[in-house]
């Protein structure tokens, strides 16, 4: 493709600027749409991907909440203690760790920060943790039950207390802990960022009697995760059945396998529906883009003319229109972009605190940029074709007598 | 001496639904290479009818053109596209240069489309331009340029793919007299020191003197 003809489609662009910048407003409007949702849809499918990711192969995560979707993640329900017998009843049911959090403000030194409490009963838990989860000490020891010990995510000494050491003391609601260790990276920011602590005491600093947003499930050796994972659905359905007249419960029991699942169809239902958003917008935009590029070959129509007579082929004609409107689809793809990347940006900066399991950061990637890009210059080309086509093939004798 | 341009019982009728108008009527002549010819006529007469059949921008309705001893009269746009970028110059009254693009740059425009190489256009359209007095306005815009200068961009962008014919349509009816005798003299200069075939139209009888030929047409027929 020659440089020169690109050179002239800006060059009548920028002689038509007004009319071409209302034409980009669909077009815009769409890659806004894609750019801002999909980065968030996938940076949220990411931290639900990192905390799924925990669940070893052996384990089962039992949440409140039908399908696991986001709503009931954001919506904090909670398994009650019932709730929690009801698992442990069940048929290869080794061990139930109630695994709740909540964000209190905690003190270290002169400084206070909300930060996110994670419960775990050390007896039974830490083993279970250290085994199926590969929990660890980076620095320190893992904390011993009774001592008020607690161990922190290796983010916190970064991000939160900086220059927290192991032998500190922290206080949450006025009682004092000790920090036994600083734990090895758990794969997810919001585990790293975390303090972990006995779950007598979380329940002493929190005031939360009973309820957890999930359960950790460890199976009897010798039985099948997806058989126990049945077992456990059963009890609790029975548990819901006794308490007909109360609101209907419904439960997530999540395998390893079944958690990469859930993960991806999360991802693809959002993005689904934000692709159909956007696609109407770019729909609409491409006709706003048609007309103005109708409107442009009709009021250049002598321009044509006089091309022709010095010897444009259809071909050079056409190419002339496409460029110029393939440049209007970039243009206006490149200010959704960024738009789009301001919103998921704000977004973001408002969705972080919603909730402590899923640590939200929009995922602005390259791959979804380029094809962006890519796609609304395609799109521009398109919306250019018939009265591109329409430009080639005007009589050159009529063009050039055209007023 | 050697035909270039050859109309044989050329017509030109515009099919207007209820009548048919006939524009050009059965015309026959020869333009040879080297002519410098002056189509003279009274507006209406189908003097740039006439033109665009000659300079292979139109077809006949009926009759042949031949074009060094070529039918171009049955060919296709894109055939005589190709034939008017490498042969054929253009020049026009009202210029007709692209307003948004420097003198350099519409001079430069022709050649895009025959392919020649990025140096050698701009190199080209600088000697050109130069050599009808430009070369200190190749940067402006038309709007920044009197009549003259409009019409002497216009005149190096017809020569830019060095073409055989130059055809002109009315290249001075949009300048002063004084203007437009020297437009004629640059035609000429063109004619006679690189041997190019020029065709005017006017309806200027005043013009008459630059011409080798002159045809004179009224009601769309050759007037004897
Ligand atoms: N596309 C067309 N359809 C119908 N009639 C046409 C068409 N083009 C030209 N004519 C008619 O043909 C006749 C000759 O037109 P032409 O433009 O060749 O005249 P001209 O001699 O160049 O006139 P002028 O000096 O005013 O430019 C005019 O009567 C014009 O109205
Ligand atoms: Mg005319």
């Amino acid at each position: 493709m020659n440089r020169e003809y690109i050179k002239i489609a800006i060059r009548n662009l920028k002689n038509r600027s007004l009319r071409s910048s209302l034409s980009i407003l669909g077009i815009i409007i769409g890659v806004f749409l894609v750019v801002s949702l999909v980065s968030l849809a996938q940076g949220i499918t990411e931290g639900i991907q990192q905390q799924l990711d925990m669940i070893g192969g052996d384990l089962i995560m039992v949440m409140p909440g039908e399908g696991f979707d986001i709503t009931s993640i954001i919506g904090g329900a909670q398994l009650k203690d019932r709730e929690i017998e009801a698992i442990a009843r069940a048929r290869g049911v080794r061990t139930v760790l109630e695994s709740p959090w909540g964000v209190e403000s905690v003190r270290s030194e002169d400084q206070s920060k909300n930060t996110l409490l994670w419960g775990i009963d050390y007896g039974e838990g830490i083993p279970v943790l250290e085994s199926l989860m590969g929990l660890e000490a980076e620095k320190g020891s893992l904390p011993r039950p009774g001592r008020r010990e607690v161990v922190v995510g290796n983010l916190i000494p970064q991000d939160i207390f900086s220059d927290l050491r192991v032998g500190d003391q922290l206080t949450i609601s006025g009682r004092r802990f000790t920090v036994s260790g600083i734990l090895r990276s758990l794969g997810s920011r919001q585990d790293d960022l975390s303090i972990m602590m006995d779950l007598s005491d979380y329940r002493e600093v929190t005031g939360s009697r009973e309820g957890t947003q999930a359960a950790i499930v460890q199976i009897e050796s010798g039985f099948n995760v997806d058989s126990v994972a049945e077992n456990i659905r059963m009890e609790l359905e029975e548990v819901g059945r006794r308490r007909r007249g109360e609101e209907e419960a419904s439960y997530s029991v999540i395998t390893a396998d079944a958690a990469v699942d859930i993960a991806n169809n999360i991802m693809n239902i959002l993005q689904l529906a934000v692709l159909a958003f956007a696609s109407i917008a770019v729909f609409v935009g491409a006709i706003g883009i048609m007309n103005s590029m109708y409107t442009a070959v009709r009021e250049r129509t002598k321009e044509i003319g006089v091309l022709k007579a010095i010897g444009a082929k259809r071909k050079d004609i056409s190419t002339i229109f496409l460029i110029e409107s393939g440049i209007i689809g970039l243009i206006g793809g490149i200010i959704g972009i960024i738009l789009g990347i301001a919103a998921a940006k704000i977004g973001e900066y408002f969705l972080i605190d919603a909730h402590p399991l899923v640590y939200i950061q929009a995922h602005i990637s390259f791959s979804l940029i380029f094809f962006t890009l890519l796609f609304s210059f395609l799109i521009g080309c398109l919306a250019g074709f018939f009265p591109a086509r329409q430009a080639a093939k005007k009589d050159p004798v009529e063009a050039l007598m055209y007023e | 001496m050697n035909s270039l341009i050859k109309l044989e019982k050329v017509w030109k009728i515009y099919d207007l639904g209820k009548i048919k108008l006939e524009v050009i009527k059965n015309v026959s002549f020869e333009i040879l290479k080297g002519d410098f010819v002056i189509i003279l006529g009274p507006s209406g007469s189908g003097k740039s009818t006439l033109l665009h059949l000659l300079s292979c921008l139109d077809t006949p309705t009926k009759g042949k053109i031949f074009l060094e001893k070529n039918d171009v009269s049955t060919l296709s746009e894109n055939e005589l596209a190709e034939i008017r970028g490498k042969k054929i110059g253009f020049v026009f009254q009202q210029f007709n240069l692209l307003g948004h693009l420097t003198a350099l740059e519409n001079v430069i425009i022709p050649t895009l489309f025959q392919g020649t190489p990025q140096e050698k256009r701009e190199r080209r359209a600088k000697e050109i331009l130069a050599s009808v007095g430009l070369e200190e306005r190749m940067n402006h815009k038309p709007s920044e340029l009197s009549g003259g200068e409009k019409q002497r961009v216009a005149i190096a962008r017809a020569l830019i793919n060095d073409p055989e014919i130059i055809v002109a349509d009315e290249p001075t009816g949009n300048v002063g007299s004084k203007t437009g005798n020297h437009i004629m003299e640059t035609l000429k200069e063109l004619n006679e020191k690189e041997g190019r075939t020029i065709i005017v139209v006017t309806h200027d009888r005043e013009l008459q003197h630059f011409g080798k030929k002159i045809i004179k047409i009224k009601d769309g027929e050759i007037d004897e």
